[in-house]
């Protein structure tokens, strides 16, 4: 059998690869360097993000490895393209912050700079190549090397609470991996088929003896991913591994990872959209308790990792909430929701890193460190503001209103109107959830009794006003790098507010 | 001339953010220098909505090609008013904070303004329902910093602006929930062609949904009772000139979205649920009016007026016809001015004494600051529907078309009428309770008598020691200056709308029978 073999779609998933088998080597003739790593994992993921756009721009179609009868093991589709250059560009993001973490209060370890930069490429290059495999192996073997190399990220973190939350992803990952090996068996029984394209599975539904294997097949593919999506009821990992990482993995987790997943997802049910099963039915009932309970739990939190691991989880709910009706727009849509739920979440966990760093982690971020934070760090406390408007769904941030909007369209559409409602419920209850955190940053710094408020504001007004702008917490003033990481996911939030279609068009 | 309108829109939210942005990111920018930009950007926008009125600019431009919308903007016989109304109310605000200086960062204060101003003008000029919908929100987030940063600690402002940011939330998801509807099955989100029948055309069972959703939204903002209890904690906490957005601004959204996305899309729907509409905003004003006979804080007391006048307002939609949408309109006009006028009125009075009590014996205005009082007579007469004011109008039309409703359950709307009529006398006894309380004064013969050395010593320590520092300090803080143009201009406008009303009605007459076709 003769394929044929497109090197230009690969390189997106070959590049970070072979930056991770670099990464090594280099490590080996140059051992001892903490930033140099790092320095190759972001030039990896840029160069991927570089040939992806090439890819585009040349009009490569994004297919390779196809055999004689013109099916493709690895097929990127525009919207696969969208989804790789999220993944690839948020572990840009992430490697910088990596880059830029003080080596020096790496409790325990020295931090295994070359370890931990492979583990991050390693994992990238599965999220990436997830998206485009189109063959039952190729798929779960990428889906798991997506997922492993977080739990060992988490784990050498250091420190009781790592490990448990190590512990608990670790459990999970092994828990989803037999789920999901589970549900490819019987995907493989059902269709009779290791490739994963629409036709084979059309053929069993339409077959009463093997559709309920089909089925069931979606049921488990749901349930796997799900847990790396952190939809609820299989979300339970998330909040332990996020406290437990520390901001910049936590912020992999949050983003590169759940790109990977959903692409992963995206594979499985494009297979499964023409059909209208009841698996849809499960996923609307998955994405409403997602919704529901992270919005509830991320309500009370005030720990910001913690906030953030339920936020993660409703926000899932969103992410997949199109995908649970049979409609042209609904993949489009689900991605697109993924790509401001990244831009958003990017933002929060680069201002998070930045007073981490500042702070010299003397403990975890909490609500009450955002105190004052927009009259002593204007900059990081406006980023703060648009990522996490841009996830309640409020201008000024409009693209996240324009995401909400894309993806309650086609549930609108198709008439789930108990989901409508519950998404809805959601989103009022998601802006009492965000806004609480901005609350906070507006909210002068020292206040002892209420009755003071106005005075004490008064006073820093007028400290302000005369010029000696009081520094109202010893808090240094983070690395430079911050500041244009900060800048960069600022501009992302406001060139796609004004023209939505920038990032629409993505997908 | 699309320029114009696209001005009207950029200038105040541009201004905003810069003013929002250079008072955190470079040097704080001092109240006089962030008070001039935003005087400016005010002024700059007022005239921009002007030429765009009177030119009649138009922009149409593909802008979210994935969701169908556009960036359409234009104004018509039914925004014009309101988009000059929100322009220039804004600029009066402004004017008053000059000498009720914001306590806190100035640019912050001026920035959050403009940019209610410009998310307003924006809602009341797109001709996209998805478009709206963004603009409708794009003042939420200001105005909640407005109160929970700038309002009155005293009258728990924190609470106050949760309750108005997640009310308000709640109410534009189901407003979501419902154009999404109609947009999804009329195929089109140009309200020109929803209004134009494209939404007309759909089933009952669907156009019902959407309508009911639709309502249930908006109903939140304009605020219909039942869902009002946001509206007198806000306007109490929030500062003057917030006070006088939300009033002139905010909730003509809300009839407005009521009038573009329920009334002239979905007739029929709309025929179905005006009746229980009538009922509500009728309840409304009544139970606007009894409040009004008890609260004893001023501006809460002035809030809940506010409450029954949009009742009228409401009540006027729900008749229908074209008398019904007409009056309506200028309703809602009146309604703007005048609670713009009473709360810069209260707020001058807030601002010098504390909060108002309206039971507590206090100096009269008439002789601590006649032309505070003066205007103080001419916005409660104007509350209260006299004739020769602007509230006349509004409330007049209002009764008239709910007499006149065709096609209802004709009893109904005929009690409605009288029960309304009733709301109006309420007006006219709460009225003068306050004018009696605050512009008469009860302890105004013996500040009056008593001269200006023995004042102090005359009155009784017990109750009046702050009364007679706060007499002392009114004596010679008369309201002057900007504060006073910006009252005077809107003294003014109540007068002319009172007197004039056919220069408002002429500008909606061109429009209403064309938009009305499906409506008859």
């Amino acid at each position: 059998m003769k394929i044929s073999f497109d090197a230009l779609a690969l390189a997106p998933a070959v590049v970070p690869m072979v930056g991770a088998l670099l990464v090594l080597l280099v490590d080996v003739v140059l051992p001892g360097r903490a930033r140099l790593p790092w320095v190759l994992a972001v030039l990896a993921c840029l160069g991927g993000l570089g040939a992806l756009i090439v890819g585009a721009v040349t009009g490569g179609h994004g297919t390779s490895l196809c055999d004689a009868s013109g099916g493709c093991y690895w097929q990127a589709d525009q919207t696969g393209v969208g989804l790789q250059g999220l993944a690839l560009a948020s572990a840009a993001v992430v490697a910088v912050l990596a880059l830029a973490e003080k080596t020096s209060d790496m409790p325990g370890t020295k931090g295994h700079p070359a370890v931990r930069a492979m583990l991050v490429l390693a994992a990238t290059a599965g999220c990436v190549g997830v998206v485009a495999a189109r063959d039952l192996g190729s798929w779960l073997v990428l889906i798991e090397l997506a997922t492993i190399p977080s739990v060992a990220l988490v784990a050498l973190r250091g420190g009781r609470q790592a490990a448990h939350g190590a512990l608990t992803l670790l459990v999970t990952a092994l828990v989803s991996f037999a789920v999901l090996a589970l549900g490819a068996a019987v995907w493989f029984a059902a269709t009779g088929t290791a490739s994963m394209t629409g036709d084979q599975v059309l053929d069993a539904f339409a077959d009463p003896a093997r559709k309920p294997l089909v089925v069931l097949a979606m049921m488990l593919v749901i349930a796997g991913v799900g847990f790396k999506l952190s939809l609820a009821p299989f979300h339970a990992w998330t909040p332990e591994a996020f406290e437990g990482s520390g901001s910049w993995v936590a912020a992999f987790l949050a983003t590169t990872s759940k790109v990977g997943a959903l692409g992963g997802m995206l594979v499985v049910l494009r297979a499964a959209s023409s059909l209208g099963s009841s698996a849809l039915t499960a996923l609307a009932v998955v994405a409403a308790l997602s919704m529901t309970v992270g919005n509830v739990m991320a309500w009370r939190q005030d720990g910001a990792l913690r906030f953030m691991a339920w936020s993660t989880v409703a926000q899932a709910g969103w992410v997949v909430l199109p995908m649970t009706v049979v409609a042209g727009g609904s993949v489009t849509a689900a991605a697109a929701y993924l790509a401001l739920y990244t831009i958003g979440t990017l933002a929060v966990f680069v201002v998070l890193a930045a007073l981490e760093d500042a702070r010299s982690r003397e403990h975890e971020t909490t609500i009450g460190d955002l105190r004052g934070l927009f009259r002593t760090r204007p900059m990081m406390a406006a980023t703060l503001a648009l990522g996490l408007l841009a996830l309640a769904g409020l201008p000024p941030s409009i693209i996240g209103v324009v995401a909400k909007i894309v993806a309650l369209k086609p549930v609108v559409a198709g008439g789930v109107w108990w989901l409508v409602v519950i998404a809805l419920l959601n989103a009022v209850l998601g802006v009492a959830v965000y806004l609480r955190w901005i609350a906070a940053m507006f909210a002068p710094v020292a206040t002892p009794a209420p009755e003071n408020d106005d005075v004490s504001e008064e006073a820093a007004a007028v400290a302000a006003l005369s010029g000696n702008e009081p520094e109202l917490t010893p808090l240094p003033r983070p690395k430079k790098v911050y500041g244009v990481l900060a800048a960069l996911v600022s501009l992302a939030v406001v060139t796609t507010s004004l023209a939505p279609n920038v990032l629409l068009a993505l997908f | 001339m699309s320029l114009v309108l696209l001005a009207a829109v950029a200038v105040p939210l541009g201004v905003g953010a810069a003013l929002m942005a250079g008072d955190r990111l470079g040097r704080p920018v001092g109240h006089t220098g962030a008070w001039a930009v935003a005087v400016l950007a005010s002024v700059v926008t007022l005239a921009a909505c002007v030429a765009a009125v009177v030119t009649d600019a138009h922009i149409d431009k593909p802008w979210v090609p994935g969701l169908g919308m556009r960036l359409h903007l234009a104004t018509d016989g039914i925004s014009a008013p309101l988009v000059i109304l929100a322009a220039a109310v804004t600029l009066l605000a402004v004017a008053v904070s000059s000498l009720q200086r914001p306590k806190g960062t100035p640019g912050l204060f001026y920035g959050c303004l403009l940019v209610v101003l410009g998310g307003a003008v924006a809602a009341f000029s797109v001709r996209d329902a998805v478009a709206f919908f963004i603009a409708f929100e794009v003042v939420l987030v200001p105005m909640w910093v407005l109160i929970d940063r700038f309002g009155d600690a005293a009258a728990d402002r924190r609470r106050a602006g949760w309750m108005f940011v997640l009310y308000t939330v709640g109410g534009s998801m189901f407003m979501l929930a419902g154009i999404l509807l109609l947009v999804v099955s009329a195929g089109t989100s140009d309200l020109e062609r929803l209004a134009g029948g494209a939404a007309a055309a759909l089933p009952f069972p669907i156009a019902m949904t959407a309508g009911v959703l639709l309502t249930l939204g908006l109903a939140v903002k304009v605020p219909l009772i039942g869902v009002h209890s946001w509206l007198p904690r806000a306007h109490t906490a929030a500062p003057t000139a917030g006070s006088m957005l939300l009033a002139a601004v905010l909730l003509k959204l809300g009839t407005y979205g009521f009038i573009r996305l329920v009334v002239l899309p979905l007739p029929v729907a709309w025929r179905t649920i005006a009746p229980v509409i009538a009922v509500l905003a009728v309840v409304g004003i009544v139970v606007g009016g009894l409040v009004c006979l008890v609260e004893r804080d001023l501006k809460r007391l002035v809030a809940w007026s506010s409450i029954a006048h949009m009742g009228f307002v409401m009540l006027a939609l729900a008749a229908g016809q074209q008398i019904g949408l007409q009056a309506a309109l200028y309703g809602n006009i009146a309604h703007g001015v005048i609670s713009a006028l009473l709360f810069a009125v209260v707020g001058a009075l807030k601002a010098r004494r504390g909060a108002v009590d309206v039971d507590e014996p206090m100096v009269g205005l008439r002789n601590s600051d006649p032309r505070l009082g003066f205007a103080l007579v001419v916005g409660t007469a104007a509350a209260i529907g006299l004739p020769g004011l602007a509230g006349f109008w509004g409330e007049i039309l209002a009764l008239f078309a709910a007499w006149g409703a065709p096609h209802r359950p004709g009893a109904l709307f005929h009690v409605l009428t009288a029960v309304a009529a009733f709301g109006a006398v309420l007006a006219a006894a709460y009225g003068v309770r306050v004018l009696r309380a605050v512009w008469a004064g009860e302890r105004a013969p013996e500040a009056a008598d008593a001269t200006l050395g023995t004042s102090d010593g005359a009155t009784p320590a017990s109750t009046a020691g702050e009364h007679a520092e706060a007499s002392a300090s009114v004596a010679t803080e008369r309201v002057v200056g900007l504060e006073w143009l910006a009252i005077g201009v809107l003294v003014a406008a109540v007068f002319v709308l009172g007197v004039a009303p056919t220069l408002l009605m002429n500008v909606a007459d061109a429009d209403l029978p064309r938009l009305l076709g499906g409506l008859k």
